[in-house]
């Protein structure tokens, strides 16, 4: 990644009212060499509104990614603060980010993180444990988000064993059933056939589950960034 | 609903990070042994000697159970990432980790804190009574202790990279 950088083409310069906004980024800065080589982003600065659908295109290696991680708030930005919902995750200490994730953030990886050990009803409610959701309601949801993605006859099924798409669909349904209002999702309909993306495209199109939700995709696929209220693009520098 | 959603965290995590039957049981045989040798030595030191021989079983268990520990999660680095992504904290895991394999260690200890009370007494070492009764429990809670104290360590440690 080293001597990447990008620039952000679209900017929202409007009125600044904090409460509208989902994420906020303030002059960010991420690089990762220990002496601001390999700078990834140079200055980010921008607004997400809440519950608007964002996707964000670039090629490989532009440091998608990287936004969507530090969104998240597994990396940090070498300078600068992003604030979500009002507060500043940069500031943050493991324990708040946990609690952060948690309860604010679903999160649809590029790479499958669910565990193949577990199965895909113990990987749906994973999430629920962490933040310390009662166990009837944490049935009820489990339920409810499985019967939504069309997994619930797969309840019973280890992870290693499923297709990739099913792995996908197992990790939507992981990222929705904390209800969270901000959805990342990391090239969400790459490795799916056909009938799968359709499935993920229908999630996007506004069912009830994702309804109200602040959406940040990063994506290649023209299908998503049709549904997409706008689209970001960065590039990558030259060197 | 399935029935297996009433599974707990601690399970869970103990089988997302592939904690074994045999890393339990490793962790058993480290406290039994220590606990054993303590339990005897205990019965031919007085009460300071009592007090050094319980730190000692910490620290060494401590040290122990932390390189279990470091294994673990070593081995399991990019679950424990899954699983922070998904709004896991440091605690929540380490005490899962500690849940899930304490309870071998102090039942290692207890064994070998009673062989090693028994076999102390057949020394000649001291009567089996109320002494040595609290002396065993002493020897197991310090195991516990350092047994935990060394997971969250080790925990620690793996989860600062």
């Amino acid at each position: 990644m080293a001597q990447i950088g990008v620039r952000v083409l679209q900017r929202q310069t409007q009125q600044v009212n904090h409460d509208r906004f989902a994420i906020e980024l303030d002059h960010v800065r991420k690089s990762y060499g220990p002496d601001g080589t390999g700078e990834i982003y140079a200055d980010l600065h921008f607004q997400l509104l809440r519950g608007t659908f964002v996707a964000l295109e670039g090629p490989i290696g532009s440091g998608k990614t990287t936004m969507l991680n530090m969104f998240a708030g597994l990396e940090r930005p070498s300078a600068g603060t992003i604030t979500v919902y009002g507060q500043d995750i940069t500031k943050m200490d493991e324990d708040s980010l946990a609690v952060y994730r948690a309860k604010m953030i679903g999160l649809v990886p590029q790479v499958q993180t669910l565990i193949p050990e577990l199965t895909v009803c113990q990987n749906v409610e994973l999430p629920l444990l962490f933040a310390r959701v009662q166990r009837d309601d944490r049935r009820r949801r489990v339920d409810e988000v499985m019967a939504r993605v069309g997994i619930r006859g797969e309840a019973e099924r280890v992870v290693g064993t499923l297709s990739v798409g099913e792995r996908q669909m197992v990790s939507f349904a992981r990222a929705l059933v904390n209800d969270p209002p901000i959805l990342l999702l990391d090239e969400p309909t790459e490795a799916l056939d056909p009938l799968m993306s359709e499935v993920v495209l229908g999630l996007l199109r506004g069912d009830n589950m994702t309804a109200g939700k602040t959406i940040f995709v990063t994506t290649h696929d023209r299908r998503v960034t049709e549904l997409a209220r706008r689209t970001l693009r960065v590039r990558k520098k030259i060197p | 609903m399935s029935r297996e959603a009433t599974v707990t965290a601690t399970q869970m995590v103990a089988r997302s990070l592939k904690i074994s039957t045999s890393t339990r049981l490793v962790v058993a045989s480290m406290a039994a042994g220590v606990a054993l040798n303590a339990a005897v030595a205990m019965q031919y030191v007085g009460l300071g000697g009592e007090f050094v021989l319980l730190a000692v079983v910490i620290a060494s268990l401590a040290a122990a159970s932390s390189a279990v520990s470091l294994d673990v999660f070593s081995r399991s680095s990019q679950v424990v990432a899954n699983l922070r992504s998904i709004g896991a904290s440091r605690g929540s895991v380490s005490s899962a980790v500690v849940v899930s394999m304490v309870g071998y260690g102090a039942g290692g200890a207890a064994l070998g804190g009673v062989i090693g009370a028994m076999l102390g007494a057949a020394l000649g070492g001291g009567a089996l009574g109320g002494t040595m009764l609290v002396q065993l429990a002493a020897v197991i809670a310090a195991a516990a202790a350092g047994m935990s104290a060394g997971i969250f360590l080790g925990a620690r440690a793996v989860w600062r990279r």
